[in-house]
């Protein structure tokens, strides 16, 4: 955690470093202005016989004046400057722990969690110099300098007001940060419970609405609004506390000061004209320890975002680091996968199990089997986002594992169920398959997934926005157009999973009959459970509880009269249900 | 603006008076406080001798330990006034959102609407609870210890008095050129974060595109673009900070040096000058603090704006769920009622989609399958139905009586609706199905999940019944989260059904069983439903062909399967036949 903090503060400790000697100089100059003021008045109160005995004076409080807000400004501004500097080093720290850790955080965290992680824990830890390190070490620097001033006149006097300091500054916040601990904890986490919650409201309306439950959900958002309110009073009254309790410290320093200083003047131990001075400056001595309080109640809430980012950063990354990277040398694409198994966690059943084949240049094979048969593990682990964890996947004889990631990718067009679009344009969307292909190829992909047409009508063609979540186009349409995508990749694998999902019946039947063009010289991947348009394949794998339970061609698995058959079977009897005998005679020679 | 958000403060006036009031109250005790130790100090200093000092250490404890306590109230009192008026903007604005209705929802970014309802609403607390209490508090206090000083000293309270509006001169005007640039950075903050919870959605998709390593590399260049914008903003906010600081310490500055001069002079005695320095700082102290939160202040006001355009949305409908529950006809819950479109029409702003004079009837207890080309306007018709959206043109009857005279409340009783893409509620299991029919008991609810083919999913899963669910469903499959859905639909007491999509994310085995149910519950229930599915289809008795936003075929299941047409196509082209 701490290694984590150095490690972000670190580039910039010089800045970090200015910013603190700013800041105590700031705190100085005040001091000093006072403490001239007091001399200033002291010393005319005697009558001097000449004005110019005061010049040294007179010049101090304008010069103390002016640096005070100069030396401000410029703290402040270097404060700000750093904050900003380390917030986006935060952010891509942060996505550089997520990017390869994506399937497993989903998996453990959920996205709301991790998009809180973000958002709140990321943004309270920016202020992390302005609120807490700065303050600090300036107050230090502070104190001391006050306490050999003080020293210099009397010992008494300066221990006096280094211990009202010590309460004011360091037992009180410490006090603070202690009652404030639990409260931030469960403030912090009743806070992310109602983010949830909101988002839930906002991102679930349709069904909340169509179900009436507005003022369930409504009193629901209340209640854990209470909750909330409930837990931040907390924090607040130790807060108030705290705000008070320092300026009564200081004045009662002061007072204690005062009176200490006034009987050394009355014994003869001290010149009057210090007395004055000697008050200002315990007095205001304690500004510097007005931010302490804060600072400390902030430990608390950094600390609990340090954690959550620490959980993120010691995930189990999604892809263990391979041991030596072999130059690319992919010319064949020739694909093998054997005996390959895949735990995602080791307190469920293995997603895939036992799983061979091959998929030379060229050929077209097809994976299908019911929800969760593990197909879409499979794809995962080809496209290396996820590691499998016995057995072995080769490309041209090299390991998966002993390639560059990237590669491996490169040789892979993909279209995944869960292809998100993204909020920008249409073309850009597109445009990601391949970022340097002229706009021509971008309407040819989408030509080929039959969504050109569609873009063509919208207001802004090509340049139209998907909203979040690609909102403003209709399910189908979101897929045709992470389809284009796909399509604009030329890589020599094309794999795509479920590609006519939210398709209807005529769209299915064109995509399939330009599907060979769009496949012309390349491996075809299908994972599907339409199985219609199974006799192009060269070979159909059917998976079943993470496992192939058989495997050929259409006709031969037609045969074998094995679970195929059945599926095959059951989608045809449904084809005939209620339908005159005349318009199916000719459909039954098909199959 | 201001008006409205002062309008907010009125609603708790004990609470806000009770900050100016301890306020000032404070700044006339120091005023004393310090009196009283000049006159000490003097009395030690010139006269070498302590006099009263008993007095003097009571008096002065006595006034710290009340001006502390004064604080404490203002403190405490600041923050609750803050609560009741976070609470009461979140829930204007969630009640609001509801009245607009998903579509609204669906037009804008969540992640971005999020950061309104929540660093929005916190930024107007600052702008409420802070800063304003802070406004009057600086132009009252000073006023207060003014009166003071010009009885002690005319000349320093002359001083004090000519810097005073300096400071607030200077604040406005460097506060005016500053606001149009602080919208601006609110803005990009929040494409800042909405673009990289976008990033974090996607990155699975970035990945299989080689692309994610490159988008490191851009999040750090839109941070450091936003920091050089952010900079430029702050150098010129931060001026109006120093401005302040310096109007207040040259001002110490001149009054210390005139108080020096006449000190000389014998015109003024040390007590009182010692006394006017000591308070000196304090008149300035309001209009610090007040500096200090001037930016909070300009980004509350920014923020509003942006929760007040919500706010200002009209309803088109204002729906009220507390409405009375009244059957429009005579009917139980499970009477069927028949549903007839009469010239309906509905238009999307700027979008050419729709439905164009949709006319049909369905008699009660028939049950219905819309098919057609993604983007036809299916869901838009469901929706249409089920009361999300209202027609533009054309009246929907139900049972002869127009839909708009039916109490929502009622129809969302009679109807259950099943979303294409389900949203699974952070929750338990139980309560994810239960919104369907919150009495439901949980005989009612595994029975429901047995019809879904939901419940062995359940049953394996960690906590059964009682798994919290994941937000959004994240740990359940597409066809899991279907099937979730669709046992709400079963769960639910209404006569009419209505389901989009119902079987899109399903493999055909747990189709072909769903189709089973479907039909079963179509021999209890209306079901009218849309599907791309041909097998989903074929269960309905009644078919609509839906192309863009008309009607294209409508009649018996039997009757267009052997009519040549478009449905008949659709049959063959699910077969495998090309015609």
């Amino acid at each position: 955690m701490t290694r984590f903090l150095v490690s972000l503060l670190r580039p910039y400790h010089l800045r970090l470093v200015l910013s603190i000697v700013l800041a105590s100089l700031t705190t100085l100059a005040q001091i000093s202005l006072f403490a001239v003021a007091g001399y200033l008045i002291s010393a005319s109160a005697l009558h001097p016989m000449s004005v110019l005995l005061l010049f040294v004076p007179i010049i101090g409080v304008r010069f103390f004046g002016i640096s005070r807000s100069v030396l401000r400004y410029a703290e402040r501004l270097m404060t700000h400057d750093v904050t900003f500097r380390i917030l986006a080093r935060q952010r891509v720290w942060l996505y550089d722990r997520i990017e390869p850790r994506t399937t497993r955080l989903a998996f453990t965290m959920g996205h709301g969690r991790l998009v809180n992680a973000v958002t709140h824990d990321v943004d309270l830890l920016q202020y992390i110099i302005i609120r807490v390190i700065t303050p600090i070490a300036s107050s230090l620097v502070t104190v001391i300098a006050v306490f050999f001033f003080l020293a210099h006149f009397s010992q008494t006097i300066a221990w006096t007001t280094i211990t009202l300091q010590v309460i004011a500054g360091v037992f009180i916040p410490v006090m603070t940060h202690y009652l404030g601990k639990k409260p931030t904890k469960r403030m912090l986490d009743t806070r992310e419970r109602f983010y949830a919650q909101w988002e839930d409201a906002l991102v679930g309306m349709k069904e909340i609405q169509a179900y009436g439950q507005e003022s369930a959900i409504l009193q629901k958002l209340s209640q854990e609004e209470d909750n909330l309110i409930q837990e931040h009073n907390k924090i607040a009254q130790i807060d108030s506390l705290a705000v008070a309790a320092v300026p009564w410290f200081s004045q009662v320093a002061m007072l204690l000061v005062t009176v200490l200083a006034a009987s050394l003047v009355v014994q003869g131990h001290l010149k009057g004209v210090y007395l004055a001075v000697i008050a200002f400056v315990s007095l205001s001595s304690f500004e510097a320890l007005t931010g302490l309080p804060q600072a400390f109640l902030q430990l608390g809430a950094i600390k609990t975002a340090l954690t959550h980012l620490q959980t993120i950063a010691s995930t189990k990354k999604d892809l263990s680091d391979h041991l030596e990277t072999t130059p690319s040398s992919i010319s064949r694409h020739t694909l093998a996968v054997r005996n390959v198994t895949v735990t995602y966690d080791t307190t469920l059943a293995p997603a895939v199990r036992h799983v061979s084949f091959d998929l030379p240049m060229g050929k077209k094979l097809a994976i299908v089997g019911e929800t969760g048969s593990g197909k879409s593990t499979l794809l995962s682990c080809l496209v290396r986002l996820i590691d499998y964890t016995e057995g072995s996947i080769t490309l041209d004889g090299q390991f998966l594992t002993q390639l560059a990631v990237d590669d491996v990718r490169k040789q892979f067009s993909v279209l995944t169920q869960d292809s998100h679009l993204f909020h920008t344009t249409v073309e850009d969307n597109i445009r990601l398959g391949n970022p340097a292909a002229p706009l021509s190829e971008v309407i040819d992909a989408a030509r080929k997934a039959r969504i050109a047409q569609c873009i063509e009508q919208l207001d802004l063609g090509y340049d139209s926005l998907t909203g979040e979540f690609g909102a403003q186009l209709s399910f189908g349409e979101q897929r045709r157009l992470a389809l284009a995508r796909t399509l604009l990749k030329d890589a020599p694998i094309l794999v795509l999973d479920e590609p006519t999902r939210g398709f209807d019946a005529l769209l299915e039947q064109q995509f399939y009959e330009t599907l060979p063009s769009i496949t012309q010289g390349r491996s075809l991947l299908l994972i599907t459970h339409r199985l219609l348009f199974m006799q192009d394949m060269d070979e159909i794998l059917v998976m079943q509880h993470g496992e192939i339970v058989e495997r050929g061609t259409h006709a031969i698995l037609l045969k074998e009269n094995g679970l195929y058959a059945r599926m095959v079977r059951l989608e045809q009897e449904q084809l005939t249900f209620d339908l005159p005998k005349e318009a199916i005679s000719g459909t039954l020679s098909m199959w | 603006m201001q008006r409205k958000l002062s309008a907010m403060v009125r609603q708790t006036p004990w609470l806000f008076s009770l900050t100016i009031v301890s306020g000032t109250t404070s700044m006339v005790i120091l005023f004393w406080q310090m009196k009283v130790i000049a006159a000490f100090v003097q009395s030690a200093f010139l006269g070498r001798q302590i006099v009263g000092l008993r007095f003097v250490i009571l008096f002065s404890v006595i006034a710290i330990t009340l001006r502390a306590m004064l604080s404490f109230a203002q403190e405490k009192s600041a923050v609750t006034m803050a609560a009741g008026i976070k609470k009461m903007l979140r829930e204007d604005v969630v009640t609001h959102i509801f009245s607009l209705g998903h579509s609204f929802v669906q037009s804008e970014q969540v992640g971005e609407l999020l950061t309104t309802c929540f660093e929005g609403v916190e930024q107007i607390e600052t702008y409420i609870a802070r800063y304003l209490p802070q406004l009057f508090l600086s132009i009252l206090a000073p006023i207060a210890l003014l009166a003071f000083l010009f009885f002690i000293d005319p000349i320093s309270g002359f001083i004090l008095f000519i810097t005073a509006p300096l400071l607030v001169f200077f604040m406005i005007l460097i506060g005016k050129t500053t606001a149009s640039r602080a919208e601006r950075e609110w803005k990009t903050l929040s494409l800042l974060s909405a673009h990289f919870y976008d990033v974090l959605q996607g990155l699975q998709t970035l990945k299989v595109f080689s692309q994610s390593k490159r988008q490191s590399r851009q999040i750090e260049e839109v941070g450091e673009a936003y920091r050089i914008a952010t900079m430029k903003t702050l150098r010129l906010a931060f001026l109006s900070a120093f401005v302040l600081e310096l109007t207040s310490t040259l001002g110490t500055a001149v009054v210390a040096v005139f108080l020096a001069l006449r000190l000389i002079d014998g015109h003024i005695s040390f007590a009182d000058a010692l006394t006017v320095l000591l308070v000196t700082p304090e008149f300035y102290l309001p209009f610090r603090l007040l500096g200090t939160q001037f930016h909070a202040g300009q980004t509350g006001v920014i923020a509003a704006k942006r929760l007040f355009t919500i706010l200002n949305r009209p309803l088109k409908t204002a729906i009220d769920p507390s409405q009375k529950v009244s059957p429009p006809f005579e009917t139980t819950r499970s009477t069927p009622f028949s549903i007839t479109f009469a010239d309906v029409s509905f238009a999307y702003p700027d979008q050419q989609k729709g439905l164009h004079h949709l006319n049909f009837s369905i008699a009660p207890g028939e049950s219905l399958a819309i098919i057609g080309p993604s983007g036809a306007g299916k869901s838009t018709l469901l929706d249409l139905l089920v009361g999300l959206l209202t027609p533009t043109e054309g009246t929907i009857l139900l049972q002869g009586i127009p839909i708009q005279n039916i109490s929502v409340a009622w129809l969302r009783q009679q109807v259950a609706y099943v979303a294409q893409n389900p949203h699974v509620f952070y929750g338990s299991v139980l309560d994810n199905i239960r919104i369907a029919y919150p009495k439901a008991t949980l005989e009612d609810i595994v029975r429901a999940c047995k019809k879904a083919h939901i419940h062995d999913t359940i049953v394996a899963m960690s906590d059964g019944y009682d798994t919290i669910l994941s937000k959004g469903g994240t740990n359940l499959s597409g066809g899991q989260r279907q099937r979730l859905a669709l046992a709400r639909a079963f769960l639910h007491r209404g006569s009419l059904v209505v389901l989009d999509e119902p079987t899109s994310s399903l493999d055909v085995q747990t189709e072909l069983l769903l189709e089973q149910n479907l039909r079963d519950l179509m021999k209890e229930k209306m079901v009218i439903f849309a599907a791309h599915r041909m097998g989903t289809v074929m269960c309905a008795p009644l078919v609509m062909v839906l192309e863009q936003g008309h009607i294209k075929e409508y009649g018996a299941q039997t009757t267009l399967a052997n009519h040549f047409g478009l449905y008949q196509q659709l049959l063959f082209a699910y077969r495998g036949i090309s015609t």
